[in-house]
């Protein structure tokens, strides 16, 4: 799962969109990855609303469409453009295969602001059709992996009295002790 | 149960090494809360004022004592209009967010004993009243850490924001975001410290598709509550929190996926980005 997470701005940004609202039958969320098919138009707008919230960040890295199978996020669909670049247009994703069973999904992308999403196939016992009303904030998607960095606090899950000892924040706090 | 109070470490040269620090941590609440107070440092009486409210708001709302507020209203001994007017308020801003998040946070229901419990909410808020003590005190830049939910003030050195990293949802010892904030607040709630406690008032169960929801705000009080609102919607709750002015929202999804809410993306430092640019283009993650 982690492997397959390396992908430009707009394509993490479809991964990320695409995850909303979209259970299967226990209603675990299931990894859906997305890559722009031939139906493909992007458009370059100059709205000069949309550079803050912009799908196609410019300077996105494009795509290396097969080069790790088809269940990698690997493109973005808008890019080319200047710094109002913005991606309108359908893409259809790639069958993606997780425990859950086969997904497909096609998001449907206007000026940089997903508008829909639809399911094209499901695991059985999902629902097909439209699988999400999300036409909220466009959300930056990244994988989850540990990180290294400098840090003054810790926010987490509510350890307890006992469990802080062992906690990041207790060994912070014990270093500065 | 105060446990240290320990005074300041000498500073390196300026510019190098860490920042002086002066910490404190309280064991209350059922856990434990650090004070990080950076210069000027807290005169101790302040300090022993804010910890004396978190005290206060536990023996009022804790519903491990018989004689709280709270106890005494779920075992029936105590009408909900007697309360007190604290008490009453934070019930009733609990019953506005049941309203405002559609029951994904709701005080009154998510027990399946029924109990009354706005602890999702009262522990942010006892922090906040806490850190009046030390605002009151001229003390302006220091964190209260209460068991993994952060109010700042300040800055943790001139110039620096405060760096807070995101735990790791499934690696105890690392962090798998930062945010750089000044004043404000940052709320995590998830299931991998105390198990499944958190539950979906509607329909009894635990969230399923979250690891853990992180909500960055101005207000701790409210960054908790919103945290575990939208632990309980997933990634409904994205959105939800983005519809709040002011506070963004980090999920962890069961897919190991991170998704930030562009308030929260603003105050990120990602792992590719220079920690001086705390916005910009999102990049290809590095993966180890």
């Amino acid at each position: 799962m982690r492997e397959r997470i390396a992908a430009s701005a707009a394509a993490l940004t479809l991964a990320a969109v695409l995850l909303v609202n979209f259970r299967g039958p226990d209603k675990q969320a299931l990894g859906i990855s997305v890559k722009p098919t031939s139906t493909t138009t992007p458009t370059s707008t100059s709205d000069p609303e949309s550079t803050s919230s912009s799908t196609a960040s410019p300077g996105s890295t494009g795509s290396t469409p097969g080069s790790t199978g088809g269940s990698t996020p690997t493109a973005s669909p808008a890019t080319n453009g200047g710094s109002t670049s913005t991606a309108s247009g359908t893409y259809s994703g790639p069958v993606a295969s997780n425990q859950y069973g086969d997904v497909q999904v096609q998001v449907t992308i206007q000026n940089g602001k997903i508008i829909d999403v639809q399911a094209l196939s499901l695991p059985s016992g999902g629902h097909s059709g439209r699988i999400s009303n999300y036409v909220g904030p466009i959300l930056r998607s990244q994988a989850l992996a540990a990180q290294s960095a400098s840090i003054d606090g810790v926010s987490g899950a509510t350890y307890t009295s006992e469990g802080y000892a062992q906690s990041l924040q207790g060994a912070l706090d014990a270093a500065g002790l | 149960m105060s446990e240290t109070l320990v005074a300041a470490r000498a500073a390196a040269g300026p510019g190098s090494g860490p920042a002086a620090r002066q910490l404190h941590v309280e064991h209350v609440m059922g856990t434990a809360v650090t004070f990080d107070v950076r210069a000027p440092f807290a005169a101790a009486p302040a300090i022993e004022a804010a910890c004396a409210v978190l005290r206060d708001v536990d023996g009022r709302f804790s519903l491990y004592r018989a004689d709280s507020e709270l106890g005494r209203l779920a075992a029936g001994s105590i009408a909900e209009s007697d309360l007190s007017a604290d008490v009453r308020w934070v019930l009733g801003a609990c019953d506005e967010l049941a309203r405002t998040s559609g029951g994904a946070f709701d005080a009154r229901r998510h027990r399946p004993d029924g109990i009354v419990d706005p602890s999702a909410f009262v522990k942010g808020w006892a922090v906040e009243e806490a850190a009046r003590h030390l605002d009151a005190d001229g003390v302006s830049n220091f964190l209260v850490i209460a068991g993994g939910d952060i109010l700042a003030r300040g800055e943790a050195s001139p110039g620096q924001r405060w760096r807070i990293g995101i735990r790791h949802p499934e690696l105890a010892g690392e962090i798998a975001a930062v945010l750089a904030i000044g004043r404000g607040a940052v709320a995590t709630s998830g299931s991998y410290e105390r198990g499944d406690h958190i539950r979906e008032p509607r329909t009894g169960a635990a969230p399923g598709t979250l690891l853990s929801f992180t909500v960055v705000g101005p207000d701790l009080a409210w960054a908790d509550a919103y945290a575990t609102a939208g632990f309980v919607m997933g990634l409904d709750g994205l959105s939800w929190v983005d519809s709040h002015p002011g506070y963004g929202a980090i999920a962890i999804t069961t897919a190991r996926e991170v998704l930030w809410t562009p308030r929260a993306d603003a105050l990120a430092v990602h792992p590719s980005t220079p920690a001086a640019a705390l916005s910009g283009t999102s990049q290809p993650v590095a993966l180890s």
